[in-house]
């Protein structure tokens, strides 16, 4: 990535929390509480057809038999699932022609985030599907990915115009038993991404889609399925930034990639919900299932920047089914004050000569307890596979906590493991040496945890990059004991 | 909970047949339990264990072990058997089966009370007490036999070894199962308190057979102190050994190793637990597996650091081999930092040979099978070389080599 | 009349509970060169980490005036803002942090300071160029991150390289001469001359006589137990290397 350090330690103003806001639209709310009826008056709001609704009852039904997994190393108080609505859209429902029909208030929000629609089309050439308070109320580039035969569309869009290929891949690698959370959002999903990139067809633009809570006491149940079949290429990016509130929020989504043989997905992520303020008070809870599956020689990328969320428990996987692919996982997470992150991914070698690389850059900063849990297993079949993990940890205070919990599993002799790991405090020597130069601490610490996540940073695209940064500084400002 | 009630005198009058599953015993492990996730116990639950106490053994001689000098302290079948034992009197040695004695100041708050704990409470058949004075150096190790020699025989058993300030003490545990007896079990429990400026290492060797063992072992060290614990693991249905090394005061070191080399089917499984509770220490770990023909290696090393423990230097490494199909390794090093100014990493590797180096040899004339032979040699040589003493090196290699 | 650029005035200092600086006195004029010699352990490093605002020594009495200011109080980068510049013994490594970038970072945070304009790439960049010639460093060392995997003598050269970039007016070069050999001897002290003016100043801290060959003092201080005992000019120090330095001790106890 041609991104270098030049331009970017340039200006780098004041950040308090600037993503902090509400805006103030009117949402149409679902009574709050969990039954089999609110799962019928979602389906029935977004008028899904009869295997949709099936599909929600018989998720539902699982989940009610499951109980809440505990084995992460976080504490937090459970939501109560019958405290929560399940549904909210704003309430202009009708179909959007063109920027002057969308919310002035949204618009607001819109540029307060930076990324103003009509610039991003101008001049990026990003696809921007916002979602707001679940509901998709802006797309734009549709036409031109169309003439690919690109679909780039919301959750319940593809439910409509796109059946077959819902049917036939929703619940395909994440299925609906996999685990509490899962089966929560395959009940009660709200919307989210559909993607489909035809064979052999390079998808020309970074897709990207901004996530957002924006009612309080909303969860948020995401849903993004993405598609690329033979030989075909896309590049997605997903970030999200919360309002502040004093309640928790939970957020529990499902994202489903299937690279089919040959194909390339790259999935980046920029993660920055509100991480509670400093006394650990409020903070979204961040359940999130995501699995990609590789075909024959195909890849699957997952690129995330951490920093936000009270509660987070993720681990983005792959499952290397296909010979000769490929899975990479590349993640910085940062936690300071009271935040709370269990993560890392798995990846799972099933075919021969399969592929896989980990690298994990958590910082802990405050009181905060950052945890890397992965695991890799070779199965029996995936002869000459490997995988190289790395996972470092950066502690900057000595109240805070940094953990690696690696499960390492190899049932095939041809294979090659590999896994390092070390802990260690910010460097006092660094520091010193770059305030002898005129650096000042809480710069000269935002260059070196800059540096140490570079190779994280460098995977990421050219427009998150500069983003990623500066949530990094923004999230260990006044972080050093 | 210990139940009192099931003493094991009073058990075996009623009932001389033990299904561990329906001991009242609290829950018997499942693999659901993250500790017993790869350790398979269904062979271990199927058997009817007996606890009858009972000598075979006439002579160490007819085991496989090197000859054996000084101290000996044997148990056969759960029981001391004074016969094959060589109590010769060591005034800085304080020796006795006192069972009520209790060591450790800090295993009541850490020991896991779990079901296999329980179960040696419950039926304990013999407790052996070893105390070294203070300022004392006891060159010659002392050797401490454990064997099963019967079918089917439980033998729950515990070691507590108390070295006092400034003293030195070198001991050699030996669990062997005999290779005519089947499917018996020492259930064992080893506890250690080190006292300030003293040192302690451990040499730990198990070759079961057709038996099993598990190891339950606490280890607490006060200021300054040295702990040493090598293990060789050459055989047995299945091994398992829990260590909790417990650092209560500053300046010591601590030092697990281990070589498993499980074959045909055999599981070995290592926990291993390090508290680092205060600051200025290290510790030091590295375990090797070496797999082949169906076995199963499991390595599970944790380190704590815990809050203001600053200073600590932790480093932990496992690396393995599987030599063949259907062999396997679960490995699962851990590190838990509470502590900003540490220095802590840990390795973990899993592959076979390098080709080249094989060809390599091959193009010196050696025959593929000593090439790996001599290349296992050489992966578990770092683990086996802390050892001074020549004959037991030999010996060990030859049995974790199966040569 | 040549301008006083340091005062230090009975420097006593401390790390945990061992003392090593016990009263030192120097002063320092714009335009000359110090050499500072003296047994292992005499508190030279000591003496440079303390200019230059190390925490980890406390400071228990006396003074350090710095272009008429008292700066024993003062943060490291402060005083670096002030012209204060240590090369160090053992450069640090920055992993992943190139050295342009922290170059370019250390001079803004400086006109920040100042209230002066962040310099503009190209300017930046011509500057770079000029001053990597002056000691030899290969272009690619610049890209490279911070002393990471540099040999020993890259190290020392990129040290040189950050004195011309910053352009100090007090440079402490602290053992530049250790682990190089005479070919890189000669480039950094070539370097180290040419940026010698009448505006600056330079205090050589050294073991041997050798670097003085290349780099002339005007004085050479000898320090012992925390103390300068000795003060003379550049024959001093080829006095040091035939004697050693026990003359010099048994001398300062009578």
């Amino acid at each position: 990535m041609s991104y270098t350090e030049k331009e970017l330690k340039e200006e780098l103003d004041n950040k308090s929390y600037e993503f902090g806001f509400v805006s103030d639209i009117e949402s149409e709310k679902a009574p709050i509480g969990l039954n089999e009826d609110i799962v019928r008056l979602i389906s029935s709001k977004k008028n899904e057809p009869q295997w949709m609704l099936d599909y929600r009852l018989e998720s539902f039904r699982v989940w009610k038999e499951m109980s809440e997994p505990n084995w992460a190393h976080v504490k937090y108080t459970k939501p109560d699932f019958q405290n929560i609505s399940y549904y909210s859209a704003p309430k202009k429902k009708k179909e959007l022609q063109s920027l002057d029909e969308v919310d002035p208030e949204l618009l607001r929000t819109m540029e307060k985030l930076g990324i103003s629609i009509e610039e991003q089309k101008k001049l990026s050439g990003v696809a921007v599907d916002f979602v707001m308070d679940s509901v998709s109320v802006a797309t734009s580039f549709k036409e031109k990915l169309g003439e690919l035969g690109i679909i780039f569309c919301s959750f319940s869009e593809a439910v409509q115009n796109h059946p077959d290929l819902v049917k036939k891949y929703m619940g395909s690698v994440v299925p609906h038993t996999d685990n509490y959370y899962s089966a929560l959002n395959s009940a009660v999903f709200s919307d989210g991404s559909f993607c489909y990139i035809p064979k052999g067809v390079r998808c020309p633009m970074e897709l990207s889609t901004y996530f957002r809570i924006n009612e309080s006491g909303t969860g948020q149940f995401e849903r993004t399925l993405l598609i690329a079949d033979e030989s075909s290429y896309v590049s997605y990016l997903e970030g999200c930034t919360a309002p502040q509130r004093d309640e928790n929020q939970l957020h529990a989504a499902v994202v489903e990639l299937i690279a089919l043989d040959k194909a390339e997905i790259k999935y980046s992520t920029v993660q920055n919900w509100y991480p509670g303020d400093a006394k650990g008070v409020g903070g979204v809870y961040n359940f999130v299932t995501k699995r990609g599956i590789c075909g024959y020689r195909s890849k699957i990328s997952w690129t995330q920047v951490e920093t936000g969320s009270a509660v987070t428990w993720k681990y983005p996987s792959c499952i290397l089914k296909g010979d000769y692919s490929i899975g990479e996982f590349y993640s910085v997470a940062v936690t300071n004050n009271f935040q709370q992150a269990d993560t890392g991914t798995k990846m799972i070698h099933i075919g021969k000569n399969t592929k896989s690389t980990i690298i994990s850059k958590g910082i802990s900063a405050g009181k905060s307890q950052n945890s890397y849990r992965g695991l890799v297993k070779i199965g029996k079949g995936a002869k000459n596979s490997r995988n190289f993990s790395q996972c470092d940890s950066l502690l900057m205070t000595d109240q805070c906590g940094a953990h690696t919990f690696p499960y390492i599993e190899c049932e095939n002799p041809t294979a090659t493991v590999e896994h390092e790991a070390t802990t260690s405090k910010i460097g006092e020597e660094q520091l010193f040496y770059c305030m002898q130069r005129g650096i000042s601490e809480e710069k000269a610490i935002s260059l070196i945890v800059n540096g140490y996540a570079k190779e994280v940073l460098n995977k990421l695209p050219m427009e998150f990059a500069v983003e990623a940064q500066k949530l990094l500084e923004i999230s260990l400002e006044g972080s050093v004991g | 909970m210990i139940i009192k009630e099931l003493n094991h005198n009073s058990l075996l009058k009623e009932n001389s047949k033990l299904d561990l599953e329906n001991l009242n015993l609290g829950s018997f492990p499942t693999r659901k339990e993250e500790r017993w996730r790869y350790t398979p116990l269904r062979a271990l639950k199927k058997i009817n264990f007996h606890n009858q106490l009972n000598f075979k053994i006439e002579n160490l001689n007819s085991l496989e072990i090197p000859k054996i000098e000084g101290l000996v302290i044997v148990l056969e079948n759960g029981k001391f058997n004074s016969d094959l034992s060589n109590l010769i009197d060591l005034k800085e040695i304080e020796l006795s089966f006192d069972k009520e004695n209790v060591i450790s100041k800090s295993s009541d708050e850490t020991k896991h009370k779990d079901y296999f704990t329980n179960l040696n409470f419950s039926f304990l058949s013999e407790k052996v007490v070893l105390k070294i004075k203070a300022n004392f150096n006891i060159d010659k190790p002392i050797n401490f036999v454990n064997i099963i020699s019967s079918d089917k025989c439980l033998s729950n058993t515990q070691f507590n070894i108390e070295v006092f300030e400034n003293s030195k003490l070198h001991i050699r545990q030996y669990f062997l199962g005999s290779s005519t007896s089947n499917n018996g079990f020492i259930n064992h429990r080893n506890e250690v308190l080190l006292k300030s400026n003293s040192s302690l290492t451990i040499d730990k060797f198990q070759d079961l057979n057709n038996n099993f063992n598990f190891c339950n072992e606490f280890i607490d060290q006060e200021k300054e102190s040295e702990f040493i614990m090598n293990t060789f693991s050459a055989s047995g249905i299945i091994l398992r050994n829990d260590v909790s090394n417990n650092v209560h005061g500053k300046n010591c070191h601590s030092e697990l190793n281990g070589v498993f080399a499980p074959i045909d089917k055999q599981h070995f499984d290592n926990h291993t637990t390090i508290n680092h509770f205060v600051a200025d220490c290290k510790s030091f770990e590295n375990y090797k597996g070496v797999i082949k023909e169906s076995g199963v290696g499991v390595f599970n090393g944790k380190v704590i650091v815990h809050q203001d423990a600053q200073k600590i230097e932790a480093f932990q490494k496992n690396n393995n081999i599987l030599l063949d199909e259907d062999s396997k390794i679960f490995s699962k090093p851990e590190l838990e930092i509470y502590a900003d100014d540490v220095r802590c990493s840990h390795g973990s590797t899993t592959g076979r040979f390098d080709e080249e180096a094989l060809f390599y040899l091959r193009t010196r004339g050696i025959s593929v099978k000593k090439s790996l032979e001599l290349m296992t040699l050489g992966f578990i040589n770092e683990v086996i070389e802390k050892s001074t003493d020549l004959e037991y090196k030999e010996f060990i290699l030859k049995r974790l080599l199966k040569d | 009349m040549s301008e006083l650029l340091i005062e230090i005035k009975d420097l006593e200092c401390r790390i945990d509970d061992q003392k090593i600086l016990q009263g030192l006195n120097l002063k320092i004029n714009k335009g000359e060169v110090h050499a500072i010699m003296g047994p292992n352990g005499s508190g030279k490093s000591t003496l440079s980490s303390v200019l230059a605002g190390n925490d980890n020594y406390e400071v228990t009495n006396g003074s350090i005036n710095f272009l008429g200011e008292e700066i024993s109080e003062m943060s490291p980068e402060e005083r670096s803002w002030k012209g204060m510049f240590l090369a160090f013994q053992y450069p640090v490594e920055i992993p992943g942090v190139s050295n342009i970038n922290f170059l370019r970072t250390a001079l803004n945070e400086r006109n920040k300071f100042y209230g002066i304009d962040s310099i503009p790439a190209k300017e930046f960049l011509k500057m770079v160029a000029e001053k990597s010639e002056l000691v030899g460093l290969n272009n690619k060392l610049k890209n490279r991150s911070v002393n990471e995997g540099f040999s020993g003598g890259e190290k020392k050269r990129n040290e040189i390289f950050q004195m011309a970039m910053l352009d100090p007016k007090l440079s402490i070069l602290d053992e530049t001469d250790s682990g190089l050999d005479i070919d890189a001897l000669k480039i950094v002290a070539n370097g180290v001359n040419k940026l010698k003016s009448s505006e600056n100043a330079t205090v050589v801290i050294t073991h041997y006589q050798r670097l003085l060959d290349y780099i002339v003092p005007d004085f050479v201080h000898v320090l012992h137990e925390g103390k300068i005992i000795k003060t003379g000019d550049k024959s001093l120090a080829l006095e040091l290397e035939k004697k050693g330095y026990d003359w010099l001790k048994t001398d300062s106890n009578i």
